[in-house]
Parts: structure tokens; sequence; C-alpha cells
């Protein structure tokens, strides 16, 4: 056990999390089929396991399943989630199932998934063209060094006319091969007459190779390979980089799709049947037990009942259905079971309609790139005409330069430099959290960052633990506290509740029996040995068995009152702690001249204790709308907003934000709407952030500086002809290594 | 020097043959998972699928 100490990165989950047991479901072999190969051999069973969230669990997974005697090997594809199990065959897939969720990982079947596969192919397309552009750069690179070298030292005629001739295959290969797509994508866009980046980069990349293979046809004048196999190489390398990031979103949103029960009991023939999830259809009766997840947006036709709606909502207190109620796939039913009739299917579903937002979100350009492209477009045109002015200038003058000196002015002002400076420095910045426990996903994120000077906290959950403590207790005369607390205990043990929560590890004295959980007021049960009536829950439940029961001692903590049958017993209050580090959290941010405060759906009560206690200014009492519209207040009154959040209810708020983080613990789908994802629970990481934003937002300004100072000056010279073309294209080799190797110095940022 | 006529279309075979590799190992899908390979070349009590791990600590 000692090596899942020292490898663990991150926090596995914990068993309580996992609701439901499944494993029963993989011993069903005919439903197993629908996804796994098995055969007379053996049985091959792919898995989506969520909450694999470092490598160390990797290794604790592998270790424990493969001492299952009917397991033959496991493989883990850690970047996927997926698990694959080979079982000898007709065995019983159970026991493997249920090690994975004794050890607290949520498991699903791993269905093929068209978006996951093409993300596959995808990810090896772009891994092979980044490998033949690096291989091309280095051995291009080799014979350009002899080149170089041969130039200053001499070399023969013969010797150098070998050596363009060798780097003149590998570099068409590199371009037709990795290069590929930036001519694509050009064409695709000259076809719709726009100008994008892409173009300006096929242009020059098309003349310097043109220009290279004339002279090496002529066996006279300058080749530019060299440059040629290193721009498209780090080009392709702060693009894969950045679609790498992209695509751990969609793995996510895969995962939140499939956490959906597999098999749902259905009402035929006035029976109930277990049957799989896709076989249901709109009009079908289904019934949803306690602590089972919702698989269709249906309507309540029997039975009243909690439902955690904290996916879309956020809000930690679960929300009470009736008869006629709608309910909605993706939420969690926490009170009794539910007959339900099936509204739409799951495709038409509120949780696919965000998915697909999402989904959609993620396919659209950052609003930088976007930029980049306008600014490309007159760039392009701009350099083209001055190409054009050059040519016909020196043929006037002296006709016999005008082809070269044309091609210096292009291949200065190849935007090669102007290209990298950003995408180079924020790779590098992004890299650097990434090993801090950061998770960034948007890869622009770092500019916002740097920028921001606001600050919106929500409460729960990121200023404070997402668990409840329990606080103060006032007894009744002739009650202690541990005695009030034991049965309070042994009330609450059945309750998914957060209220119920803390109670969960205490110690329980006393023996319950005919335990119900009522919807919105509490919890009612009978003593087995006295055999009287108990409660807990809220003031009006409560006072109604024991009319003797005081107020709420106060309002600023979350109070349940304990009684029995005629008698009040106690008054146990529930508050919310700190997150570690909290207060240095603050008190930096601070010292940075950053305007701080609370934006928070709480009662103003809870959120005024947490807020003096930091000395923040706050909001309370405000729904998700509300909140975005005070963001969009402080937006245009000029502020660059940085929110931090967690619960889906924030989701609106974290995407309006200039940049957004999600702290540990936030929901998933909270998480695809923020820039950066703390997966720590430790807020110096917010920190963090800040500092390799500074550092980013330092680097990317020199190197736009140099980019652009290096282009205006060589500009001018090279059409005038004091540039030769060999030295225009040393010049732009030379200054996009310049700007990669600068944005590598933020590795050695310190903590 | 005349061995440099014979040594640098060499060299250009050999490139040849490691992007031939290259291109192979990545289409039988050995770069898929990174994050977990690097893991398990530190894992000196996970020896492959013959022999089940100790139950005890080694540390």
């Amino acid at each position: 056990m000692t090596a899942f100490y020292q490898q663990r990165t991150d926090y596995p989950p914990t068993p309580e999390q996992q609701t439901t047991q499944t494993s029963d479901w993989y011993n069903d072999k005919t439903w197993l089929q629908t996804f796994a190969k098995v055969d007379a051999a053996q049985q091959e069973i792919p898995l989506m396991v969520t909450g694999m969230s470092c490598a160390a669990c990797a290794w604790i997974i592998e270790r424990f399943v493969q001492e299952l005697a009917n397991v033959q090997s496991v493989n883990i594809q850690l970047a996927l989630g997926k698990v694959t199990i080979n079982l000898s065959p007709d065995s019983s897939a159970g026991p493997a199932i249920e090690v994975l969720q004794g050890l607290g990982y949520g498991v699903q079947p791993w269905r093929a998934d068209s978006r996951l596969q093409q993300m596959r192919e995808d990810y090896r397309r772009d891994l092979r063209r980044l490998g033949i552009a690096f291989l091309g750069m280095m051995q291009v690179g080799m014979f350009a060094i002899a080149l170089h070298a041969g130039a200053l030292q001499g070399i023969d005629a013969d010797l150098q006319q070998l050596l363009r001739v060798m780097s003149a295959p590998l570099t068409l290969f590199v371009l037709a091969y990795s290069g590929r797509e930036f001519f694509e994508r050009a064409w695709q866009h000259l076809k719709h007459r726009t100008l994008i980046m892409d173009s300006s980069v096929s242009l020059a990349l098309v003349l310097a190779t043109a220009a290279s293979l004339w002279s090496t046809v002529q066996g006279g004048g300058e080749t530019y390979y060299d440059s040629v196999t290193m721009f498209v190489f780090f080009l392709l390398l702060a693009r894969f980089v950045e679609k790498r990031l992209r695509d751990r979103d969609l793995i996510q949103l895969v995962q939140l799709a499939d956490e959906l029960p597999e098999f749902v009991a259905v009402l035929r023939d006035h029976q109930w049947q277990r049957l799989p999830r896709d076989s249901v259809s709109p009009g079908a009766t289904i019934r949803v037990a306690t602590g089972e997840a919702i698989a269709f947006d249906s309507r309540v036709t029997s039975g009243t009942s909690v439902i955690d709606e904290a996916v879309f909502t956020g809000e930690s207190l679960p929300r009470s259905v009736q008869k006629d109620d709608v309910v909605f796939a993706g939420t969690v039913n926490e009170g009794a079971s539910l007959e339900l009739i099936v509204e739409h299917r799951f495709n038409d579903s509120r949780l696919a309609a965000l998915a697909h937002d999402i989904d959609r979100a993620r396919e659209e350009k950052p609003a930088h790139l976007q930029l980049i492209d306008q600014f490309a477009a007159r760039f392009i045109s701009i350099v083209l005409l001055a190409a054009a002015i050059t040519f016909v200038a020196w043929w006037n003058i002296e006709p016999s330069r005008a082809f070269w000196a044309s091609i210096a002015v292009l291949v200065v002002a190849c935007p090669c430099a102007l290209s990298l400076a950003t995408p180079a420095a924020l790779t590098a910045g992004n890299a650097w959290l990434g090993r801090r426990g950061v998770r960034v996903r948007s890869e622009t994120g770092l500019l916002g960052a740097a920028a921001a000077n606001h600050i919106i906290f929500d409460k729960t959950g990121t200023l404070t633990e997402t668990q409840l403590v329990i606080s103060t207790i006032r007894t009744a005369q002739g009650i202690d506290t541990d005695t009030a607390l034991g049965t309070a205990a042994a009330l609450q043990q059945f309750s998914n509740h957060p209220a119920a929560r803390p109670f969960h590890h205490r110690a329980q004295n006393t023996a319950v029996r005919n335990v119900e959980i009522i919807a919105a007021q509490g919890v009612e049960g009978w003593d087995s040995e006295r055999n009287i009536k108990l409660r807990l829950g809220n003031l009006a439940f409560c006072r109604h068995i024991a009319p003797g029961l005081p107020n709420r001692p106060d309002e600023n903590h979350y109070w349940v009152a304990l009684v029995e049958d005629g008698r009040w017993l106690a008054w146990i209050s529930l508050s919310e702690s700190l997150r570690l580090g909290t207060q240095h959290l603050v008190a930096e941010l601070k010292s940075e001249a950053l305007t701080l405060e609370i934006l928070s759906g709480d009662t103003e009560s809870r959120v005024r204790q947490i807020a003096s206690s930091l000395d923040l200014t706050f909001t309370a009492e405000l729904k998700p709308d509300e909140k975005l519209s005070e963001l969009q207040k402080r937006q245009s009154a000029g502020a660059t907003v940085m929110a931090i959040g967690d619960g889906l209810n924030d989701a609106p708020l974290l995407r309006a934000a200039d940049v957004s983080i999600a702290v540990a613990g936030a929901t998933a789908l909270a998480q695809t709407q923020a820039d950066f994802v703390i997966t720590e629970e430790n807020t110096d990481r917010i920190l963090m952030i800040r500092k390799a934003a500074h550092a980013t937002r330092r680097i990317t300004r020199q190197n736009l500086i140099w980019a652009a100072s290096y282009n205006l000056v060589g500009l001018p010279l090279a059409a005038l002809g004091y540039i030769p073309p060999w030295a225009a294209a040393l010049g732009m080799s030379a200054s996009s290594l310049l700007v990669v190797l600068n944005a590598l110095r933020l590795r050695r940022l310190k903590d | 020097m005349e061995s440099l006529y014979l040594l640098i279309p060499i060299a250009l075979i050999f490139v040849i043959i490691v992007a031939a590799l290259l291109i192979w190992s990545i289409n039988r899908g050995q770069y898929d998972d990174l994050d977990h390979d690097a893991w398990r070349a530190l894992n000196d009590d996970l020896t492959g699928n013959s022999t089940p791990p100790d139950d005890n600590d080694r540390n």
C-alpha cells in the first residue's frame, strides 16, 4: 500500500459517494453481450470507471482486480477512464465489479461512443503528423547546419548540392504529411473568400518551399528547408497541446451521460420487470427506488419523495416532489420510491440538451483566436502588397534582384514568431499549472486570470467545506449531549440528506424502527426499547408531537430539533466550516488590491457569518440568473471578473465571467464551464493560478514585442534589399526559436 | 570526404526507417495512454499478469 500513497496525486472518491450498487447487473449475460465481447475462449469486458483521477488509482485497481481468481488480465487507459477486464470463460463479472465499487470508483459499461472513437483517431493522426514533423525538422536541421558551416568554411559545390537535394524530399514530405492541415483549412476559407492565420502560414510555407526548390534546381541561391520544417513542427505542437486539453471535457461529458442506470424497473402486463434502458419508450410507467438516478425526463404518477437536483441547480438541499410534478433525467431520487410516467426519450431530455450545448461550445473557437484570424487577414494583405510593391520597384531598378528581394520581404514578414508568441507562452504556463494539480480547461484562461481585478466567490463549497459539521447543541433539562447526539445519529442513519451526513460517523445509542423520511420536514421513527415516537427536523414538524419545543436559539445557523412524544430533547446546530487556507487566500488577494466579494444563493444570516469572519462584502439569497445579472453589472462598470464556484447554479456565472475557477468537488457540469479546475482541497492553488497568469502575461508581452519589432524593422530593410533571403530565413528561424525558448522559462517559475 | 556521398543518403534511409517505426507504434496504440505507463515503470511490485502481487507492504 505504501506505493499507493507515494504515487497518489489526487484523492480517490470515498465509498459512501457510491449510492447504487449495480454489480448484479453484470451477471446478466444477455445484457453483458450488448457491450462486452463474450465467447468460448474468454470474456472481454470494457468498463468506464469514474473517479480514477490519478496514476495511483490505476495502480490500485490493477492490483486488487488482478487478485481475483477468474481475472486473466486488466488493462487500464487512464486518460480515457477505461478499464478492460479479461475474464476466464463462463465466470461471473460480479466480483470484479464489486471490487471496483468497493474501492470507491463508479463503474459503467463502456459503449463504443462515436465521439470518443473519433477523438482517438484524431489523437493518433495528430501524433503521427507531429512525430513526422519532428523527425523531418531534426534531419533537415542537421543538413542545414552542415550547409551553414560550409558556407563559412568552404564546402564542395557537389556536396552542397547533395545536401540540398536530400533536404528537398524530406521537406516536401513533411509539408504534405504534417502540414496539410494548414493548407486544407486555408483552402476551405479561400473558397469562401476569407483569409485566416492558416492562409498566411500556407502562403509563407508554399513560397519559401518554392523558392528553395527553385534554388536547388538552379544550383545556386538560398534554401529555407530548415525554417519550413521547424515552423511546421512548432505550430503543430502548440495545436496538439491545445486540442488535448479540450479532449478532456469530452471524456467528462460522455461519463456524465453514462451515470444513468442501465436497467429500469418498468411496469409491463401488471408486473414490474427490469429492462435495459434503451428498450423503454415514452409512455411507459417506471419505478425509481431510493438512491437511484432517474433515467428519463418524466412525470410523477404516484408517491412523494425528494429529488437531489444538484446536477442542475447546485442546491445541496433536495426538492420535494409529488403527483404530477416533473422530474429530470440525471437527478437522483433521495426519498421514498416513486412511480413515474416517461415523457421523453433520453435524447430529448434536459440533460441531453445541456450536454449538447457544451459539446457545441467545445467546437467554437476561443475568442482570442478569432481576433488573431481577423488580424491575420489584414496583416497578410499588407504583406502581399509590400511584396508586390518591392517586386515592381526592383523590376524597374534592377530586374535580377526583384525576385529575391520580394521573397526576402515575404520571409521576413512571415508571422511565425507572431503566431507562436501567445500559444507558446500559454502552453508552458498551463503545463506548469497542470503539474501542480490544476486542470486547465481553456487554453486562454491564463490571459483572463492575469487581467482580473474583481473576484466573485460563491460561498458554499468554495470558501467553506461542502460537508456541514455539528457545531453547538442545546439540550433540554436532564438530557446530556451524548445521549441526544446518539439518538439523532440513529434516526439519521437512513437519510442521505445533506443535514443528515454529519451524523453518519457518530456512534448510535438507540435502536430505532419504522424510520420514515418526510420530505422537506424531517425524520420520524420509533425507539424500539421504550416504544416511543421520535422526530428530528424543523420547528413545526417537531412541535407537532412536542408542543413544549422552544424557538430556534438563533437564526445564524442551520438548526434541527430532536423531540420525543410530548417532550423536547435538543436543538442541534449545523454550520459550515471554512476551507483550509481560506484566511490566507483572502489576505493574499486583498494585498494585491483586488476587489473581493461573495455572491451566494444561501440565506443572508449564514452568508453574513462567513463574510464577516473573512471581512468581505456580500450579496445573499441570489438565484442563478440574479447572480448572472450582478456579474454583468460589475462587468459593464469596467471590472474584469474572476468567478470562483462549484455548483451548477454557478455554471452561468462561471461561463459568463472573464475567467473562472471550479474548486475541488465541483459538480461535473460546473467543471465543464470553468477555465480552471482545482483538483485538490487546497485554496492555495488559486494563488498559483494568479502567479502563473502574471508570469505568462509577462512572457507573452515580451514575445509579442519581439516578434512585432522584428517584423517592423525587417520589412523595410528587406524591401530595400539590405537583407539577403538567407539572412531573412535565419532570422525567421531564430526569432521563432527565441519565442519558444522564452516561453520555456516559465517552467522554472517557483511555487 | 568521399564517404559523405554515401553517409548522407544512408542518413535519409535511417530517417525513413524511424518514421515508419513511429507510425507503426502509434497505430498500434502504444502512445494512447502516456500518463499511466509513465507511472507503471516505477511500480516495483507490479510484475505482470503471471505473478500475483504481494499482500504485505514491502518498504
